[in-house]
């Protein structure tokens, strides 16, 4: 199978401090993929390069088989990159409808006028939201899921989700991880950085752990997951 | 449906016909006041067209307004009335391209005094341009416009500046624009490309900064860059869209006719005083009403909408 995604060498540094060092792997069309490691490891710089929110210092990304590292992110999210925030950003000032149109109008759906907005309705209920109020009164959750529903509205191929299953209560999380999960039987492959294991185990077949920058672990996710490094890893972070 | 979406553009249209009555029977002093608060509103809305939805405050307003002037003040013995016009408006384009670009990167109060340095920059190079290439620092325009006849042009431009404004909220652009304002970020990872709406929009908006100038040029008779570079008209056109609320498209109007009104009684009962009064009208705007007068009605009218809401959310 080849890769959809691959990530050579990639290297941040910000000033003298080298936040990722020398990351490679692939992530194959269709997959869930975890991207692991304990807090400041790197995970989120690796997601902000993919999607061109920062330079690479060195190192190289393809997708599906074009080179776009550097690239702007207009750019990266036309070619069918979506991501969500770790720290959610939602249009305060835009209606709901207008945050997912705003996607739908300048990404690779390419829709306007009537036709986005059934398409953006659509999405707010797909992520089981509706239309009509107003972005900045929406809970924490609810922002969450308003910013699944704009990264879908991106028509993405590679859905990266920066700790989307974060912060949710058991019952939303099972939904939660039930809407990642028919995301991905539509098609798309994900590339997802969490903390949660049970949401890492019952969605993603592989995993790649970071350590301070650099690739700690990489393979299916139940033999990572019992890898005495990874285990310590993320125990010594239980300190930090 | 078709009806109520057009009523904005029909609006302007209709009451612009209407006051196109008035040059006619005003005296001169009534025709300058028409003037002078049709040049508020088109600088003010026109204004607002980029820096109310992204939240740019620039304040090159004063250089595009110069640049127009300058452009019939050159060419106004040798090139017909119309095309001085076109004229204007495409050095105004491309003087605001290059601002816009050199600025690009910059936002907050980097933005807000770049692009006040910017055009006391361009102050200067056409002051410097005027003594040492040309050796003529004033120049006079004598063309056969009459106030009144200003008077009509500035009413067409405020209408062309309003009809604009509805075009562009109803597009695309008018959504991206509102996105970047929001959130930048997010705009590029929509697929945005900021650059080439903020550049765009600013250039929008200076063409029609360029061309108030270039119209009302033939009032000065005499034009010199300390004139029509004045930097008061940077600041007023902010003052007055933030009063009226810079974010919505007939806000810009809604603040310019009264402080226009205000300003003009201001400097004619206290001449001495003006400046220290301008600055305090400014601070008192800007502290109590944060998103202008629409911004107050917005909310006003979404508080009493939300009475509603929670039984029909639940
Ligand atoms: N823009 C930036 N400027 C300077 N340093 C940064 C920047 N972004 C991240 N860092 C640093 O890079 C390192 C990696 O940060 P990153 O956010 O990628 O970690 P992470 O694995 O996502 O952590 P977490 O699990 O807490 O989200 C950290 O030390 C962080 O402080
Ligand atoms: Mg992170």
């Amino acid at each position: 199978m080849s890769a959809l995604l691959t990530v050579d060498g990639l290297t941040k540094r910000f000033g003298g401090l080298t936040a990722v060092d020398g990351m490679s792997f692939e992530v194959s069309e269709g997959e869930t993929v975890a991207l692991l490691g304990p807090n400041g490891s790197g995970k989120t710089t690796v997601l902000n390069m993919i999607s061109g929110a920062l330079d690479p210092s060195a190192g190289s990304i393809f997708f599906d088989g074009e080179r776009i590292d550097g690239d702007r992110p207009h750019d990266i999210a036309n070619i069918g990159i979506s991501r969500t925030f770790q720290l959610v950003r939602i249009l305060p000032s835009l209606s709901l409808r207008e945050n997912v149109v705003a996607a739908l109008a300048f990404g690779r759906a390419d829709l306007w006028g009537g036709e986005a907005e059934r398409e953006a309705d659509r999405l707010l209920g797909l992520v089981g939201l509706r239309s009509g109020v107003r972005a900045a009164d929406l809970t924490y959750l609810d922002q969450k899921r308003l910013e699944m529903a704009r990264a879908l509205a991106g028509r993405p191929r590679l859905l990266l989700l920066d700790e989307w299953l974060s912060g949710l209560n058991p019952t939303e999380m099972r939904e939660g991880i039930a809407l990642v999960r028919r995301i991905v039987d539509g098609g798309t492959t994900v590339l997802l950085v969490e903390h949660i294991m049970d949401a890492v185990r019952a969605l993603c077949s592989r995993s790649v752990v970071m350590k301070a920058g650099t690739l700690l672990a990489e393979g299916p996710t139940a033999d990572v997951l019992a890898d005495a490094a990874v285990i310590e890893a993320y125990l010594g972070d239980v300190h930090a | 449906m078709m009806s109520r979406a057009f009523l904005f553009p029909i609006a302007v249209i209709a009451v612009a016909g209407c006051l196109a009555f008035l040059p006619s029977y005003l005296d001169d002093y009534g025709i300058g006041i028409m003037i002078g608060l049709l040049n508020a509103v088109i600088l003010a809305t026109a204004w607002a067209l980029f820096s109310g939805p992204t939240g740019y405050i620039s304040l090159a307003t004063a250089a595009f307004f110069g640049v127009g002037a300058y452009t019939v003040a050159v060419l106004n013995e040798s090139v017909p009335y119309p095309l001085i016009l076109i004229a204007a408006a495409i050095i105004g384009a491309l003087v605001s391209l290059s601002i816009g670009l050199a600025t690009l990167r910059l936002a907050g109060i980097y933005f807000v005094i770049f692009t006040f340095g910017l055009s006391e920059m361009v102050r200067q190079m056409i002051t410097w341009f005027e003594v040492n290439i040309t050796g003529t620092l004033g120049r006079y325009i004598f063309l056969p416009i009459e106030p009144r006849h200003i008077a009509w042009q500035l009413l067409g431009l405020a209408a062309l500046t309003l009809v604009v404004g509805w075009l562009i909220r109803r597009s695309k652009t008018g959504l991206a624009l509102r996105v970047i304002g929001d959130d930048e970020v997010v705009a590029a990872h929509c697929g945005i490309n900021i650059a080439r709406v903020k550049v765009l929009l600013f250039g929008v908006s200076a063409t029609l900064l360029t061309l108030a100038g270039a119209i009302q040029a033939p009032r000065y008779v005499y034009v010199e860059p300390a004139i029509v570079f004045n930097p008061t008209l940077s600041f007023l056109p902010v003052i007055m869209a933030l009063l009226g609320g810079a974010r919505s498209l007939i806000g810009p109007t809604l603040g310019a006719i009264p402080l226009f009104l205000l300003f003009e009684w201001l400097s004619a009962s206290y001449p001495n005083a003006y400046s220290i009064l301008l600055g305090a009208v400014f601070i008192v705007i800007v502290y109590a009403l944060p998103q202008g007068v629409t911004g107050l009605i917005r909310r006003w009218r979404e508080r009493s909408a939300s009475v509603v809401q929670p039984e029909e959310a639940a």
